[in-house]
């Protein structure tokens, strides 16, 4: 393992300057960071880390395992896991009003890469310095993954690992009928059609309509594939009612239309998807990096080794293939810490060298790092999915406004009847999406 | 608790002298006023570890959220922070369409489950009074639905209804040839979570109807007979009036319930599709913890609770009402 010493505690030093940096700028808003130590403790102390079930290509518990191993370099300081609720939402309720009414625990808690913002804005995360002072630090991480986990020009979380959304395609059908992984939506449409009128797939492609964040999701990535945006990247600007939009919200419609996906997408979050392209009821489907592991789980999947992965592809004549939505979980400092020594030191390291190759080479999760992630060790592994992740490019959410749910909620509930219903007026849906966002954007949405 | 509050309290009043007018007989009273007194402070005393509890948990969180709903609140590094007092709360809830749409639903939903329930249970009632042996074991399977605790009852709901491998979508493609979108569309959805709703309280207003049945006395049924009334009249003219009473307290719990519904939604539709089955009580929790709108949130909770009494006194009214009149005439 190409771990240096050296470059862990430059990355340390270099952030624990940011964090005192960003404390002194900023008057008048009170710092939680302000007179307190950030020093290592040199006194025991434990620490609780709330993060969901991260299991290795074992199946065993990742997040012990790095745990074990941030416990050798750091003798005194103890990690303990958390039990979290199942699903992001509730999570996120979870921590909201726990932390907002002063609870000390959890020290760390893994966060949505949409959260940064809006934690932030309500003070629950701790500010972890000026992005400007750790720019060494900031630089090993790709930019899109940067801007997410920043509000106001400082850095709200350490990066953990990425969540990327790649198309998944029955390889052996594909093979069996002589046909090329699609390079464009028009193309995934005539195959999927094909290999439906063949009787081999029950539908043609499945993704992820639900009413909810993830339809925002989906829909982000066709209408950046369209060539248009939601909002521009200072999440200002509302620029969703465009003639991209209408492109992608009718192709979208159009494939429950045609047949190619079931009208149920519009009720399939990851699970569902997930679950019909696992047991071998749909050609093609998009999901995030995990469903690699998921679609080949022996046992668990009836298509296990008839599966392969590729970046999304676009539409016809557009310049923009190989987008995804930028996905991942971050490490926040909860900001009523007692131990705020203990509580940085561990995020940081997690998104550092020496846990992301731990990580890289053991696990499905994507590493943050750009060095680990263009490590040919890490990207000579059996999953695909490494190896095509850094092509890939990133279709980012307007994260950056505090009012993010309530922006996403506009977008999901007006999309999501035109794909359950098949089709309808996609331009009167979309001056309503483009409404209600910016209601949000202003703050006057409940 | 009130019982609790007022018994030690009320000797502590000054009583009218039965002698009326009399000259007080001195030192008898003194003594007889200090040891009310002393009585009093014991039963403060013995009832004060509760009224704190109440008090802790119950009076202050309503006051508080009272306060938040008219305040523009901030979540800060040191907890709330009460920037300004403001009506801006109540202005975002009425010009919000979402609002309406929750208020509607609410009404809607309640007014429909509690409607349907009633009937149901009353007959489920009848039904069982006439039992003779097996009426214990057929309480103890209609029970089971209302023992279930609702987050798991939803969940079941949820695999039935499911659009893919759901066994009532599977039944209704079986017997229409369309797959439907059960919890995809907002009336279907609807209609489903009416139905798990359904499905789980009707044993409770049976069992309650029950209890008022059995109760009743024999002499008027045999009255009944006797003029010559048939089971059809005898269960207008004399069963229903005599079990108002009981149905009234089985349909004011139940549209407590219903009103407040959060559990049902929040498992099986999430409030979805888009917003169609968002209870007030789901909406409330969205806006306050997922995107800590706390003023609003409270505003909502606020606005709920006094609808939800408004009803609870406006259907005790008209029932009092009633009954007022057929015992008059």
């Amino acid at each position: 393992m190409r771990l240096s010493r050296r470059s862990l505690l430059a990355g340390g030093a270099a952030l624990a300057a940011a964090s005192l940096a960003g404390c002194a700028r900023e008057a008048g808003v009170a710092d939680p960071m302000a007179g307190r130590s950030t020093e290592l403790p040199e006194e025991p102390v434990t620490i609780d880390w709330l993060s969901q079930e991260l299991s290795d290509n074992e199946g065993n518990d990742l997040r012990r395992t790095l745990i074990e191993a941030f416990h050798k370099r750091h003798p005194t300081i103890t990690v303990r896991l958390v039990q979290v609720p199942p699903t992001t939402d509730v999570r996120r309720t979870t921590l909201t009003t726990q932390i907002a009414s002063g609870a000390v625990t959890p020290d760390v808690y893994l966060g949505d890469c949409a959260w940064p913002a809006q934690f932030a804005h309500h003070s629950l995360a701790m500010p972890l310095g000026m992005l400007s002072d750790g720019a060494d630090f900031w630089s090993g991480y790709p930019d899109p993954i940067v801007t997410a986990v920043s509000y106001e020009d400082r850095a709200w979380a350490f990066p953990m690992y990425l969540d990327i959304a790649f198309l998944y395609y029955r390889a052996d059908l594909l093979h069996k009928h002589g046909l090329e992984p699609p390079a464009t939506w028009e193309e995934l449409h005539r195959t999927a059609g094909r290999l439906t009128e063949a009787g081999d797939v029950r539908y043609g492609f499945v993704w992820q309509g639900a009413s909810s964040e993830t339809l925002t999701c989906n829909f982000a990535e066709m209408l950046a594939d369209a060539g248009g945006a939601l909002m521009d990247e200072r999440a200002e600007e509302v620029l969703v009612d465009s003639d991209a939009g209408r492109r992608a919200l009718e192709f979208m419609s159009g494939l429950v239309a045609d047949g190619v996906s079931p009208a149920a997408v519009g009720t399939f979050a990851e699970e569902q998807a997930m679950t019909a392209f696992s047991g071998g009821q749909s050609a093609f489907l998009r999901n995030w990096s995990y469903a690699w592991g998921a679609a080949n789980a022996p046992g668990g999947s009836a298509v296990a080794g008839k599966v392969g992965a590729t970046l999304r592809p676009t539409f016809e004549g557009s310049g923009r293939p190989r987008l995804s939505t930028l996905g991942g979980w971050h490490n926040f400092v909860n900001p009523h810490t007692r131990h705020l020594g203990a509580a940085l030191a561990f995020a940081r390291w997690v998104a550092q060298e020496e846990a992301q190759t731990i990580m890289a080479t053991t696990s499905p999760y994507t590493p943050t790092l750009s060095s680990v992630l263009a490590d040919p060790e890490v990207v000579g592994q059996d999953n695909p999915t490494f190896g095509l992740s850094a092509d890939a490019e990133f279709v980012v959410r307007p994260t950056q406004s505090p009012h993010y749910p309530q922006i996403s909620k506009a977008i999901y509930t007006t999309a999501n009847p035109l794909i359950v219903d098949g089709g309808g007026d996609a331009g009167a849906v979309l001056s309503e999406m483009a409404e209600g966002m910016r209601r949000a954007r202003d703050g006057e949405a409940l | 608790m009130t019982t609790g509050l007022s018994r030690p309290t009320a000797p502590a009043r000054p009583r009218p002298d039965p002698g009326g007018g009399a000259p007080r007989r001195g030192s008898g009273t003194v003594r007889r006023d200090a040891v009310e007194r002393r009585m009093a402070r014991t039963g403060w005393l013995y009832t004060a570890p509760s009224l704190l509890v109440i008090g802790g948990v119950t009076i202050f969180p309503i006051v508080f959220s009272l306060v938040l709903s008219f305040s523009q609140v901030r979540i800060t590094y040191d907890g709330f922070a009460i920037d300004a007092l403001t009506f801006g709360n109540y202005v975002a809830l009425l010009s919000s369409s979402d609002w309406y749409y929750a208020l509607g639903f609410t009404v809607f939903y309640t007014v429909v489950t509690v409607a349907v329930e009633v009937v149901l249970g009353t007959m489920a009632a009848l039904v069982m009074e006439r039992l003779g042996a097996g009426r214990g074991w057929i309480m103890a399977l209609l029970l089971i639905p209302w023992s279930m605790i609702t987050v798991v009852s939803a969940q079941l709901w949820a695999y039935m209804y499911n659009s893919s491998y759901g066994v009532i979508t599977w039944a209704v493609e079986a017997v229409t040839g369309s797959t439907p979108l059960i919890l995809g569309q907002p009336a279907p959805a609807i209609g489903a979570m009416m139905v798990a709703d359904i499905w789980k309280t009707t044993p409770f207003v049976a069992i309650i109807v029950l209890a008022g049945l059995v109760m009743l006395p024999r002499d008027v049924y045999e009255a009944a007979e006797v003029d010559g009334a048939n089971a059809w009249t005898t269960f207008w003219r004399v069963t229903l009036p005599q079990l108002r009473s009981t149905i009234a307290v089985a349909v004011l719990f139940r549209i407590l319930q219903a009103f407040g519904v959060f559990d049902l939604p929040f498992v099986l539709t999430g409030g979805g599709p888009g917003i169609a089955t968002q209870s007030l009580a789901v909406m409330g929790y969205k806006v306050l913890f997922q995107d800590l709108n706390i003023g609003p949130g409270a505003a909502v909770a606020t606005t709920t609770g006094l609808l939800v009494a408004g009803a609870c006194l406006l259907f005790l009214k008209a029932f009092k009402a009633q009954v007022g009149k057929e015992e008059v005439a």
